[in-house]
């Protein structure tokens, strides 16, 4: 989805404002967006080109990770293709991580093993 | 005009098609709005800060007592819900199509097509490859005559430079800004290019039952070049879960 930003008033003014609905967005509320996790040397196992959402599944040592980017249409405007990650790509990862703990989050940025970041958003 | 002949000589050949190519798109004077069209202005990034432009914001719906006050109680229940990280699913999550009016918010690109040969005008959106026909100089059918849809039923007239399109028939459970209507709303729009050739498609919802007075707002969409492409949408790759407290999450990989 395009944004996160919701036409929901800052906390203090919310009182005085009346909450809209955030047309067209599902929610990324249970991502934890006031704390961004990094990893090193993610191993990809397997990039999902698919909608609603695009996925990035790899492993660090012992744990498997899921992280949630944008659609394909948006992020082939901004020059991701369905290759850009194949098994085995080891990447540096930033992401904002679920609140329940579970190992997956909302991935912000990626850089590629040449260097190169791409924003998964 | 002819738009082809093996017997003209190349440089008149080369003429006719520049003109043929300038004049094709119009059909007989009526404005040429086929194309791939984005809201307009775009969203800000997603991890830009930035509010939605208030372009996007059809406004505050006039409805009726008791919905109004349901229709306050569930926006607020909405917001909690996201304040505490629980939020709760939506039709965006569940992978349900828009419907109308929903489906003119654009929320990726819209392709309309205009092919007089079908007396109709093709809205052709990415998000859930969603296509919406509105057949041309038709009167609505009663609206009991209808089989309720996502989208429901729409014809339409050009009125000078302005395709005014009527449609109803909308389901009652697929509600535009979780407002509820009845199965005798009308949906009214009024599209046309302003001068600057944006394409605006001004919307008016009757609905008696539940509104007070019409529900009025506009969109605006700002016209893609010919190299846009549209990408394929099908949503079959659901990680959205509803967890068993009834909010949104998402299913994680299992090693």
């Amino acid at each position: 989805m395009k944004s996160l930003v919701k036409w929901m008033a800052p906390a203090s003014l919310a009182a005085a404002i009346i909450p809209l609905p955030a047309l067209g967005h599902h929610s990324f509320a249970m991502f934890d967006q006031r704390t961004e996790t990094r990893l090193k040397s993610l191993v990809v196992t397997r990039f999902e080109w698919t909608n609603p959402h695009v996925f990035v599944i790899g492993t660090a040592g012992s744990t498997t990770y899921t992280l949630e980017c944008s659609s394909p249409n948006l992020m082939g405007h901004q020059g991701w293709k369905h290759n850009t990650l194949t098994p085995g790509t080891r990447i540096d990862v930033a992401f904002y991580p679920l609140r329940n703990g579970k190992p997956g989050g909302m991935l912000k940025t990626v850089t590629l093993p040449g260097g190169k970041s791409m924003s998964a958003w | 005009m002819k738009c082809s002949s093996p017997r003209l000589g190349i440089l008149r050949s080369a003429i006719v098609l520049v003109a043929c190519a300038l004049t094709m798109p119009a059909i007989a004077g009526i404005p040429n709005i086929s194309g791939v069209w984005n809201h307009y202005p775009p969203l800000p990034g997603t991890f830009s800060g930035q509010p939605n432009p208030p372009e996007w914001d059809p406004g505050e719906p006039p409805l009726r007592e008791p919905y109004k006050t349901q229709w306050h109680q569930l926006q607020e229940k909405l917001a909690a819900a996201e304040a505490a990280g629980h939020p709760l699913p939506d039709d965006s999550a569940l992978c349900r199509p828009d419907g109308t009016p929903m489906i003119m918010w654009a929320h990726y690109a819209l392709q309309i097509l205009q092919n007089p040969d079908l007396r109709q005008i093709t809205v052709l959106s990415e998000f859930m490859a969603q296509t919406r026909r509105i057949y041309l100089d038709e009167d609505l059918p009663p609206i009991d005559s209808i089989d309720p849809g996502y989208l429901g039923y729409s014809v339409a007239r050009w009125n000078g430079d302005v395709l005014e399109v009527t449609t109803a028939g909308t389901r009652e459970d697929v509600k535009f800004m979780d407002i509820p209507h009845s199965k005798n709303m009308i949906v009214r729009e009024r599209i046309f290019m302003d001068a600057e050739k944006f394409l605006i498609d001004e919307v008016s919802i009757e609905d008696p039952q539940y509104l007070s007075e019409y529900y009025n707002f506009r969109f605006m969409y700002k016209k893609e070049p010919l190299s846009y492409k549209i990408s394929e949408y099908v949503c079959d790759n659901q990680r959205s879960i509803i967890l068993p407290d009834g909010s949104l999450g998402m299913a994680v990989e299992t090693p």
